[in-house]
């Protein structure tokens, strides 16, 4: 709750601040905007804009898992921006979402913050200050620069990214932009409650277990598990720094992260067995692990091919923790390519993305983890639209070195501006020392209604 | 000697008035098109408008949007169009940045995903978001991309027009636009576009475009409006209405950049 509170407070002081200071500037005729949720409370701002969405989503799975017999679930997501330009140079901007999960009986509401920043832009120059998310990288499916902002992973099919407290400063020229970034303390990502479908018995072959609490152990087991989070110091403050530039036909990228890993890798310790109960006492520690990611990125297109490649070598810090292989050098590159074909019947379009994932490692057969998931393995997207209004997708994951594999299909239907259907379905297997084989049981359908206002 | 004066007058006026007219009735469907375009062009300009898709069954759909232009030496337009409703496209921004020896660079930014995509165009024929606009009717009129030829002279909504048929000049050019041929109604007294009707490669007719409210921008140039783009085959059509337009403002170059498209407002 200190961060709704520290975004609330943020807010208030950047729109009274504002609000007083800008009084100087009229705004133009015609500029100002209004929506029938907001009467105007200032006449400084040329801009003033409030908006949101209302999700409902019910999840129907077919098979029970050993955490918890829910079958059926309802999630709603309620979100909430406003959007005010000050003057030319200064905008403020929040966004937030508060999220209630109906699982069966218990309700569970979450108030997240998801952006909450001062902009201020002079001439080439632009300072943000505030909750902010970032979007790196140029894969379009999986993408492993993108690593700046922690997700909510409660719902581990739909992990949006969460607001992260940081101070970001970009130049930018015609062809040409610096961006730099300081996150002053670290946030972890949001992992599933400790009674959801989606916590997993502890499976000694898997490195990272993700999950706060191991679900059944074996009943001579004396479980402890310890989250080892980064201390809310300065020394913990993470920075990242990224160069793009348009070359001819390519978009060229080069980025620097220095900070932690959003989810845990765990440490496991066996101890000796109680000599008179027989207890083996046994403990997690998960740990978020400091390391340097640097990124290439290319993009270019040919008569309407678009490609992209993307790289990313991943230098962990040293850690006295024992994590297996997760503190060893690691490159992940992505191929990507798309492409469209337009008015097939009409207002139409079908596009084909595809998108391959390699990771190679300092250290062979690493096994694969929450860290290292996926290693040789095939994206794939096929999309068709009708007018931006009727969608069927259909994605999938085919992991080449152990066969595991997710497919989504979905249809999106949007009857009237504003109001969108989705019905759809996550499926999903593998070995089960796989990090899909893992989910196996989670198999779901959903159906959803989103109401943007 | 008043009535002399009186008459000489008059002589002058009609010699002036049929000169004019003489050398009006010369020029040729280039030059036409040369005056259409340099009494279009203006260094920058923002457009605030609602796009209205009317279906067949008069069924609507409204989108607003922000257009921003500003022309560059060689004929070149950069070009952001920033969609401010409904909520769900809110932010969302398209930037074109036109070249002369290749395709135009185009960027995406989706809000949803906070996220910029740089998308390859090899046609510029396609629809623009579901609208009767294909996104090659966004830009400027290129005059070395096209011959053009006139037809006649037609009397269009109580207006003395030329009719100008356009056709791609090249096979290049072919291959990149969704239209054989255009058939441009321009005004004789403004050099103005007040009619379009666009057909495809085999000369069917596609669409008709038609411009209403004709307003006065200064220098003696104009703009239209209301556009309305009618799909002749689907019966289906798009009105662009614009609410407002600053006209060289000096937006800055920062504007058309990908940073600016990210910044979603």
């Amino acid at each position: 709750m200190h961060r709704l509170a520290f975004i609330t407070s943020l807010l208030a002081a950047l729109l009274i601040g504002a609000s007083s200071n800008a009084g100087t500037i009229p705004p133009k005729d015609g500029e100002l905007i209004l929506t029938r949720f907001y009467t105007r409370p200032s006449e400084s701002f040329q801009k003033f804009k409030f908006g949101g969405s209302f999700r409902f989503t019910n999840y129907t799975y077919p098979y029970t898992v050993p955490n918890t017999d829910i079958r059926t679930s309802n999630r709603m997501i309620f979100k909430l921006n406003m959007d005010a330009r000050v003057d030319e140079h200064v905008r403020i901007f929040g966004d937030m979402k508060i999220r209630t999960d109906l699982p069966q009986s218990t309700v569970r509401t979450a108030v997240i913050p998801l952006e909450a920043f001062l902009d201020i832009d002079i001439k080439q120059f632009n300072l943000r200050a505030g909750y902010q998310i970032f979007s790196w990288g140029v894969a379009d499916i999986y993408n492993p620069t993108d690593i700046l902002n922690p997700r909510d992973y409660t719902d581990i099919f739909d992990f949006e990214k969460d607001g992260m407290p940081a101070l970001r400063f970009t130049y930018t020229r015609e062809k040409l932009s610096f961006e730099g970034i300081w996150m002053p303390f670290p946030l972890e990502s949001e992992l599933p409650y400790e009674d959801s479908r989606f916590v997993q018995p502890f499976l000694s072959t898997i490195n990272n277990p993700l999950f706060p609490v191991i679900g059944i152990p074996p009943a001579n087991v004396d479980l402890t598990v310890n989250y080892l989070t980064p201390p809310m110091s300065i020394r913990s403050s993470q920075f990242a720094a990224r160069v793009l530039a348009t070359v001819g036909r390519f978009d060229l990228g080069l980025s620097y992260f220095n900070g932690f890993e959003k989810i845990p890798n765990s440490e496991i310790i066996i101890g000796l067995p109680n000599p008179q109960t027989g207890i083996i006492p046994a403990t997690v520690n998960n740990i978020y692990l400091r390391e340097h990611i640097i990124g290439l990125s290319a993009v270019t297109g040919f008569k309407g091919l678009n490609l992209r490649g993307q790289g990313s070598l991943v230098i962990p810090y040293k850690t006295t923790h024992d994590v297996g292989s997760a503190d060893d050098l690691r490159f992940v590159y992505v191929l990507g390519a798309d492409y469209t074909f337009f008015d097939i019947f009409d207002k139409d379009d079908f596009t084909i993305t595809l998108e391959f994932v390699h990771q190679i490692n300092s250290v062979k057969q690493k096994r694969e983890d929450f860290a290292n998931p996926f290693q040789k393995t095939l994206f794939a997207r096929l999309q068709y639209r009708l007018a931006d209004h009727f969608k069927i997708e259909f994605t999938s994951i085919y992991n080449f070195d152990n066969t595991s594999y997710y497919l989504q299909p979905e249809v999106m239907w949007e009857p009237i501006d504003d109001l969108v259907f989705k019905l759809g379905a996550n499926l999903l297997d593998g070995p089960s020392d796989t990090v899909l084989g893992l989910f196996d049981k989670q198999d779901r359908f959903y159906v959803s209604g989103t109401f943007y206002f | 000697m008043k009535s002399i004066n009186i008459i000489l007058l008059c002589i002058t006026i009609l010699i002036a008035s049929i000169l004019i007219s003489a050398s009006s009735q010369a020029m040729t469907a280039k030059e036409i098109m040369k005056k259409y375009t340099d009494h279009a062009k203006v260094a920058d300009e923002t457009d605030k408008a609602t796009m209205t898709l009317i279906n067949k069954q008069g069924k609507t759909r409204s989108r607003s949007l922000t257009i921003m232009t500003k022309e560059y030496p060689g004929d070149l337009q950069k070009i952001l169009i920033r969609f401010t409703a409904p909520e769900r496209i809110d932010g969302a921004g398209l930037l074109i940045i036109e070249n002369n020896d290749r395709n135009d660079d185009q960027w995406l930014y989706l809000p949803a995903l906070k996220k910029t995509k740089k998308i390859s165009t090899s046609e510029r024929s396609h629809s623009f978001m579901g609208s009767e606009f294909a996104y090659e009717d966004l830009h400027g009129e290129k005059l070395k991309d096209f011959s053009y030829k006139l037809l006649e002279s037609e009397n269009h909504d109580g207006q003395d027009c030329y009719v100008i048929e356009a056709i791609p000049s090249s096979s290049r050019k072919l291959a990149e636009t969704g239209y054989g041929m255009r058939k441009l109604w321009i005004r004789k007294d403004i050099f103005f576009k007040t009619k379009a009707e666009y057909y495809d490669k085999d000369n069917r007719l596609l669409k008709t475009e038609l411009a209403e409210k004709l307003t006065p921008i200064g220098s003696g140039k104009y703009r239209m409006d209301k556009i309305t783009m009618i799909n002749n085959r689907t019966e289906n059509k798009t009105v662009l209405d614009s609410k407002s337009r600053t006209i060289d403002s000096g937006i800055p170059d920062t504007r058309f950049t990908t940073r600016h498209l990210e910044q979603g407002a």
